[in-house]
């Protein structure tokens, strides 16, 4: 039996081409997202461990504050350097003091992107304690002398002697005097860093305050560590502590692994997207090829062939293609890897770094590869097992295949409980729930397909009509076998309905940010740091309040602050002039009221923590201060005001520093939108990096972003579309030949090679847009359960973006014109004469 | 010498025979070299207007050969064919398969039919193919002659195989080709539907003045037809009148084969 199957698979290699094809695709996304997450962590781990350089021991701050997943720490007083320095056994000691420090570049344009951290630090001369070395230029001297890393003096064209900007969030004038190297390389992973002299730090970054963040040790070469590590904890005041080498490295990598885990599984979502497309291809194909074979099963049988070895013999088959796919799915991976990261590079997701293409990675690739081939085999492989010998003597040996009765029944059960779900979940806003009767749904469809192809392809078929019999033959082509139809759309359908629902979100996500704005944003223009996402000194506010234009600005500022054990961001503004121009929902209590040691509340926090009006709550901030606020207001619109507001001016004077991420305005009567902007503008123009926009610009910022994610999603789902493609491509070949007598047949009796070529591209068409039609509404119906679950108060308004959902269909379409484009040239080669005496 | 298939003992008056195809001095050779085969070695033939022609011989003789060039579907190495007045060496791809469409009919020995389309359209395909509605008289006419009134709205998968072969013989006339050829249309089929299908065409032929030229290696078959040719070794060997079975039966034995 097996001389029978490799003279199959010899036989039929174009035939296995396309099946090899998806597999390929599928195995070698799979293996690009492994590389790549793998490659990301490996590039991490180097750039973490190198930022310990020789640092033994780590002295800082024990006041912690972890607000959505981000750690803030207080500062430890400067004097805690003496004290370290002076303990025996300390070879070296540095005070490094850290803050945020974006760099303008010479147009004042911000350098890197929100992404990765914009850092500014202390330099440190010490090779052992810190891993910056300069790479041209000195060491900065003065306070206002900076060195920055290579990667952001290339991005900016800044050089040694250039003065420029750098936003703390207030705009430092710097002269650059260096550039330097992280670990030889020229960014930490595309982390940009100004580095200050210590007094430069100690004024631009510490707000001249004599603290420092961290004191990095270095002990002698035959120091126990361990008992240094005692030594010098029993030296530090209150509120500091010591970590070493091992606990420093291992918080470092954390902050890694959080976004790596984030990332992972999003990538490897798509990934299986992929192969879930590619499935349906395989299986597809290995059902057609096991149906034209059906003649030479049911012969070997008659010659004695058990069932078994008929069933091995076409699994053999399979296992031989799909292993031979995955290894060069593999190798082809580290082409998806490479594309992924020039893809994630766009957003300064990269660190450099060979690729890692580990033996585990290698394994999955191959097992996954493999297995899911012999997988979708297997149902086909049972079928020409069951060949009747007596099919041997019989001429039919067409797919014909309808959608079974238990299939349709097990398909609607799974549709009505996706439904059922969806509704229970719309109803008590369960994300989860809806989540899981979407994802039944869809399925549903899939498993409904064969019996949807007949009626749904009849519906979208009869403009086909107008195309006379060759489109009449098309239509009923594309219907005759709805099994293998549906598997065809099926793929695509897949593709497609994610590809929509992203599509939804982005534009539900776009209508909601103008219904937030419409709703709660009552300002005429907004003043924001360039990119729109830095932040800017509380004193913009102060400054731009003051203008005579102005009726009333506010900063919407946020700081990091322990309340009664809850560790948020707080919100913080101007409350006596915010309330005029953001509505945050008041419910109890008046904003303006909320001055001083006072706060109001979301009403979901209050309920959570049982405060009302007038209960008492203690705070604490990684300042070390701390004391009691009293609830004097209960709001209920938290996407504008988060979890709790507090008023800027007092945190400020409890030493909490206040960051402001936009200004909102409100002009005076009678000043217009241009008379104001210019005013603003004037009176902000010694401050570099920040921007005077109305609401529609600002808002159009977010819509890029939203875009921009947008363009990534498509691109990796570009991979299932084209796997999708291919299938259609390959079932349309595998039925030409099934078809070849038919088509004989035609062309002898006057069917022209045009009208062949047109017969077999709208049969493909009709396929492609029925998979496009239903992974439309499947794609819809799953973003308006996801969306309309997620209740009123989300930030998405449900929005069909009508223009790019047919753009969708159209390229749906097209797509089918070109799947068809091989197999109806073939078609319209055929010599009719060759095609009727074919057997 | 020409073998010319005039009518010798008509049995309907045709004083001066048009002629609707003509073969001069063809020739066909498959391959090249040792591996050559010579399947036509100089046939000339004429088709008279009206009549129904049976083409016989053994297998290999060359008369499949013969009947695909005449119909357009295969071309000849040397010599000429011509339908009507249209010679057919010199049609591109486009031209043949419009004068196919137009002018031409088929019945084959199976696939006849296309199994997506129902009786009545595949009578239809050849003139929906061409653009047009075929006359709706004419096809119930001859729809009532090959007498499928109640299978017109069946798909072939429903009809039995004589049936099937009627919706072909249906389909072949309903364009009023110049000429039908009807490549073992028996072959098939039991001898009851073979014999209906044969009378078809002879009917065609006398009272629809259809000219049908058929393949054939049964001499039953061929017995249905106003005169026979036949065919060894890629030659016209004999030309058979009225042809009985006792007739074609001795002159084929009379090759030796």
């Amino acid at each position: 039996m097996l001389q029978v199957t490799l003279a199959n698979l010899r036989a039929h290699k174009r035939r296995l081409l396309a099946t090899s094809a998806a597999v390929l695709l599928g195995v070698a996304f799979l293996v690009g997202v492994l590389v790549q997450t793998t490659s990301l962590q490996a590039g991490f781990d180097r750039l973490f461990r190198a930022e310990s350089a020789d640092i033994d021991l780590v002295v800082r701050s024990d006041r912690v504050i972890e607000a959505d997943d981000e750690t803030f720490r207080g500062r430890v007083p400067a004097s805690v350097l003496d004290a370290v320095r002076a303990t025996p056994g300390v070879a070296a000691a540095e005070a490094d003091i850290r803050g945020t420090a974006v760099i303008l570049d010479r147009d004042g344009d911000e350098v890197g992107t929100p992404g990765p951290p914009r850092l500014g630090l202390t330099w440190i001369d010490d090779p052992d304690l810190s891993p910056y070395r300069i790479e041209s230029g000195r060491a900065p001297a003065g306070p206002d002398e900076v060195v920055i890393d290579v990667a952001s003096a290339d991005a900016a064209g800044l050089a040694i002697g250039d003065r420029t900007s750098v936003l703390t969030p207030d705009p430092v004038a710097v002269e650059v005097v260096g550039t330097a190297t992280f670990a030889g390389e020229d960014s930490q992973g595309g982390v940009t860093a100004a580095l200050f002299s210590p007094e430069g730090a100690r004024q631009h970054l510490a707000g001249g305050a004599d603290e420092v963040d961290r004191i990095v040790v270095a002990a002698e070469p035959d120091a126990d560590v361990a008992a240094l590590e005692r030594s010098i904890r029993a030296e530090l005041p209150e509120g500091a502590e010591v970590i070493d080498r091992a606990t420093f490295e291992a918080e470092n990598q954390d902050q890694v692994a959080g976004l790596l885990n984030a990332l992972r599984p999003i990538l490897l979502s798509f990934a299986l997207i992929a192969l879930v497309v590619a499935a349906f291809s395989i299986y597809n194909a290995f059902s057609i090829l096991v149906a034209q074979r059906t003649r030479e099963s049911a012969m070997l049988r008659a010659l004695g062939a058990t069932r078994g070895q008929t069933l091995r013999a076409v699994l053999v088959e399979a296992l031989i293609v799909g292993f031979g796919s995955a290894a060069l799915g593999t190798v082809a991976g580290l082409g998806v890897a490479a594309g992924l990261r020039a893809l994630l590079g766009a957003f300064d997701l990269d660190v450099g770094g060979p690729l890692q293409l580990g033996l585990g990675t290698i394994v999955v690739g191959l097992g996954v590869g493999t297995l899911i081939t012999v997988l979708c085999a297997l149902g086909p492989a049972v079928r020409a097992s069951r060949t009747a010998p007596i099919a041997a003597l019989r001429d039919v040996s067409v797919d014909r295949t309808g959608a079974g009765r238990v299939r349709t029944g097990v398909g609607l059960a799974m549709a009505a409980l996706g439904v059922a779900l969806i509704g229970w979940g719309v109803a008590d806003t369960s994300l989860a729930r809806s989540g899981l009767g979407a994802g039944l749904a869809i399925i549903a469809v899939a498993v409904l397909a064969p019996a949807l192809a007949r009626p749904v392809g009849g519906v979208l078929g009869a403009p086909l009509r107008l195309r006379g019999v060759t489109g009449d033959l098309a239509r009923t082509n594309a219907v005759r076998n709805p099994r293998r139809t549906a598997a065809t759309s099926t793929a695509l359908m897949i593709g497609v309905a994610v590809v929509a629902l992203f599509t939804v979100f982005a534009s539900s996500l776009q209508a909601g940010l103008d219904r937030f704005a419409d709703e709660s944003f009552g300002g005429d223009l907004v003043v924001s740091a360039g990119s729109g996402f830095g932040d800017l000194d509380t004193d913009v506010a102060r400054e731009v309040a003051a203008l005579p234009e102005v009726d009333a600005a506010a900063g919407l500022g946020y700081a990091p602050l322990d309340i009664g054990g809850r560790q948020i961001f707080v919100s913080a503004s101007d409350l006596a002039v915010a309330g005029r121009i953001v509505d945050v929902g008041m419910v109890e209590g008046d904003l303006a009221d909320v001055q001083g040691p006072s706060m109001a509340v979301a009403e979901g926090v209050a309920r959570d923590e049982g405060w009302t009006i007038g209960s008492r709550v203690p705070w604490r901030s990684v300042a070390g201060t701390s004391g009691e606020v009293v609830v004097r207001g209960i709001y209920d619109n938290e996407e504008i005001a988060g979890d709790a507001l507090m008023s800027t001016s007092f945190l400020e004077d409890e030493g909490v520093d206040v960051r402001d991420g936009s200004v909102i305005v409100d002009l005076a009567d009678g000043v217009s939108l241009d008379e104001g902007r210019r005013a603003l503008e004037a009176a902000l123009d010694g401050r570099a990096g920040v921007v005077v926009r109305d609401r529609q610009e600002y808002l159009d910022l977010f819509a890029a972003q939203v875009q921009q994610v947008l363009v990534l999603v498509y691109g990796m789902l570009a991979l299932s579309i084209v796997i999708a493609l291919i299938g259609i491509a390959n079932t349309l070949s595998l039925s030409t030949i099934e078809r070849t007598h038919e088509l004989g047949l035609l062309r002898a009796v006057g069917q022209s090679r045009g009208q062949t070529r047109a017969m077999v591209r709208w049969e493909s068409v009709l396929i492609a847009v029925l998979g496009t039609v239903l992974g439309l509404v499947a794609g819809l119906g799953a973003a308006w359960a996801l969306i309309a679950s997620a209740g009123p108060d989300s930030l998405l308004v449900f929005a069909t973006p009508t223009g790019a959902l047919a753009v969708v269909a159209v390229l749906g379409g097209l797509a089918g014109v070109v799947a068809s484009l091989r197999p109806a040239a073939r078609a319209a080669r055929l010599d009719p004469l060759a095609a009727i005496a074919a057997t | 010498m020409p073998t010319t298939a005039a009518p010798t003992s008509a049995p309907t008056p045709t004083p001066t025979p048009s002629i609707a195809a003509q073969v001069r001095s063809a020739t066909k050779v498959y391959g090249h070299g040792d591996t050559a085969v010579h399947a036509l070695r100089g046939v000339d033939l004429d088709v008279a207007t009206g009549r129904f022609l049976a083409v016989m011989g053994p297998s290999g003789s060359g008369k499949s050969t013969l009947m695909h060039c005449l119909a357009g579907l295969d071309q000849l190495t040397s010599g000429e064919v011509r339908i009507g007045d249209v010679e057919l060496g010199s049609l591109r791809e486009r031209d043949l398969t419009r004068l196919r469409r137009d002018r031409i009919g088929f019945v084959f020995q199976a696939f006849n039919l296309i199994p997506t389309l129902t009786a009545r359209e595949n009578i239809e395909l050849p003139s929906r193919l061409a653009g047009d509605r075929p006359d709706p008289a004419w096809v119930d006419a001859i729809v009532s002659t090959v007498g499928l009134g109640d299978r017109l709205g069946h798909r072939p998968a429903e009809l039995s195989g004589g049936q099937q072969q009627r919706v072909a013989v249906a389909r072949a006339l309903a364009t009023r080709p110049d000429l039908v050829f009807a490549d073992e249309p028996t072959g098939n089929l039991d001898s009851r539907s073979g014999t209906e299908i044969l009378r078809f065409l002879r009917t065609a032929a006398d009272e629809l003045g259809q000219t049908v030229v058929m393949v054939t290696h049964d001499p039953v078959a061929a017995t249905h037809a106003h005169e026979a040719v036949i065919l060894a070794d890629g030659r016209i060997v004999d030309h058979v009148g009225s042809p009985t079975v006792d007739d074609v039966l001795a002159r084929l034995a009379a090759l030796g084969g």
